[in-house]
């Protein structure tokens, strides 16, 4: 059995690969909710209401939503479900900073909750796409820098880590074949560093959201393990779908308080795991 | 990042005495639009963002760019001057989706040209929605920048 689907099974889930069903998020920076919903019934698309989300809906048509006049004025961001969830949340009111934003599509679920945004990305294509994505959706509430997080001189508030991952066996075709367990170590190390950058840019009694579409414990679990171990930090419950948080892997007991965050198994959703920090 | 619409009219688009981006409101609407110019780059006014050190790739809602001394206005901006506009095209479904495929569109009786002061028009749907800007010739509306754009950004 292949190692990942084995870590799975002792993890109490059996794999099943099941596509996460099609889904969008209303832009209410430009459109009420009702009025582009009666817009999309009439051209025939199938919508259905996620009901752990706010703005979130699935979706079927006969015809590409992402090719639509009603994406191109703006009006919806294609999003899967449970990637629409850390940002709800986070739940910000504030200024914001969302630090590994590209695409955009968490930056720009942000910037209709927050009263500013500033967000930051290392690759310059990467940014260019979503600089165009919130010139599309018409957001006037976002700043963007291609800048290494560690070189923000400022202090927040609210945060978003969603950090860069391995993904999971949804995200990629021949994805556990494209993959090994040693990806996800060295990837932790990514993580750890960013999440500890996120925590120095923490202001006092502050919030932070970490997460990523990884179903692999050295990228979810063990690195709030680590940060809890290093830093004066506490969790708070995830109130949605999704199990609680694994307090043992491989043998070793982790912080009980990591029972607050949440796994989310892909379940007609894609994969994620969503840590609340509070300073 | 935008097509050159220079190349079809410099008259409209070149620099004179006005900053370019001024002269481009005026031609089709009064509204005062505040904006901050960042590099080459202008922005909606937002005295909400933060700036950090570092300078930004956008700040706010991105209205155009200088290049050339040509201006080339952002869809976000031909959107947001298209509500107080008096110079627009109005078109119905079946054209608004040919427009978004960069047709050019013949004129007919189920198009409604509003304004007179200039060849250019805002190209708006049925709901006064912006879809992009064109050109009103003999025949039709030439097709110059419309919101099918982001998709051919999105492919490369």
């Amino acid at each position: 059995m292949n190692p990942f689907i084995e870590r799975y099974q002792k993890l109490g889930y059996e794999y099943k690969k099941i596509a996460p069903r099609k889904s969008f998020r209303i832009n209410t920076a430009k459109i009420q909710p009702e009025l582009l919903i009666s817009r999309l019934k009439k051209k025939g698309v199938i919508v259905e209401k996620i009901p752990f989300l706010r703005q979130g809906y699935w979706y079927e048509s006969d015809f590409s939503l992402g090719a639509s006049p009603e994406y191109l004025l703006g009006l919806l961001q294609l999003q899967e479900a449970a990637s629409q969830i850390p940002v709800e949340i986070l739940n910000p009111n504030g200024l914001v900073w969302d630090m590994c934003a590209a695409p955009g599509s968490k930056t720009s679920q942000l910037a209709t909750y927050a009263e500013a945004v500033i967000a930051t990305e290392q690759k310059k294509e990467r940014l260019i796409s979503l600089d165009n994505n919130l010139e599309r959706l018409g957001l006037k509430n976002v700043s963007t820098y291609l800048l290494d997080a560690n070189k923000v001189n400022k202090k927040f508030d609210f945060i978003l880590l969603d950090a860069p991952c391995s993904g999971n066996f949804l995200s990629q075709e021949d994805w556990f074949k494209k993959r090994t367990i040693k990806d996800a170590e060295k990837n932790s190390e990514l993580q750890k560093e960013l999440l500890k950058t996120a925590i120095n840019h923490l202001n006092e009694n502050g919030t932070l959201v970490y997460s990523t579409c990884s179903l692999e414990p050295e990228e979810d679990e063990l690195v709030i393990d680590w940060a809890l171990t290093n830093f004066k930090i506490k969790l708070e419950e995830v109130n949605t779908i999704g199990a609680p948080g694994i307090i043992e892997f491989n043998g070793k007991k982790l912080n009980e308080e990591i029972k607050k965050c949440r796994r989310i198994w892909p379940n007609g959703t894609q994969g994620f795991f969503i840590a609340k920090i509070r300073k | 990042m935008q097509k050159n619409l220079a190349q079809w009219d410099p008259r409209i688009f070149h620099r004179k005495n006005k900053k370019m981006i001024e002269r481009f409101i005026k031609k089709f609407t009064n509204k005062e639009i505040d904006y901050v110019k960042i590099g080459s780059k202008y922005f909606l006014k937002n005295n909400k963002l933060v700036k950090l050190n570092n300078s930004p790739s956008s700040f706010g809602l991105y209205l155009g760019e200088e290049k050339n001394n040509q201006f080339n206005p952002s869809l976000a901006l031909l959107e947001l001057i298209a509500k107080d506009s008096k110079d627009k095209a109005i078109v119905d479904e079946k054209r608004e989706w040919l427009f978004l495929c960069g047709r050019d569109i013949f004129l007919d009786k189920k198009i409604k040209i509003l304004g007179k002061g200039i060849d250019y028009k805002l190209i708006q749907n049925g709901r006064d929605e912006n879809l992009g800007i064109g050109k009103i010739t003999k025949t039709g509306i030439r097709n110059l920048f419309n919101r099918g754009d982001y998709l051919k950004r999105e492919s490369q």
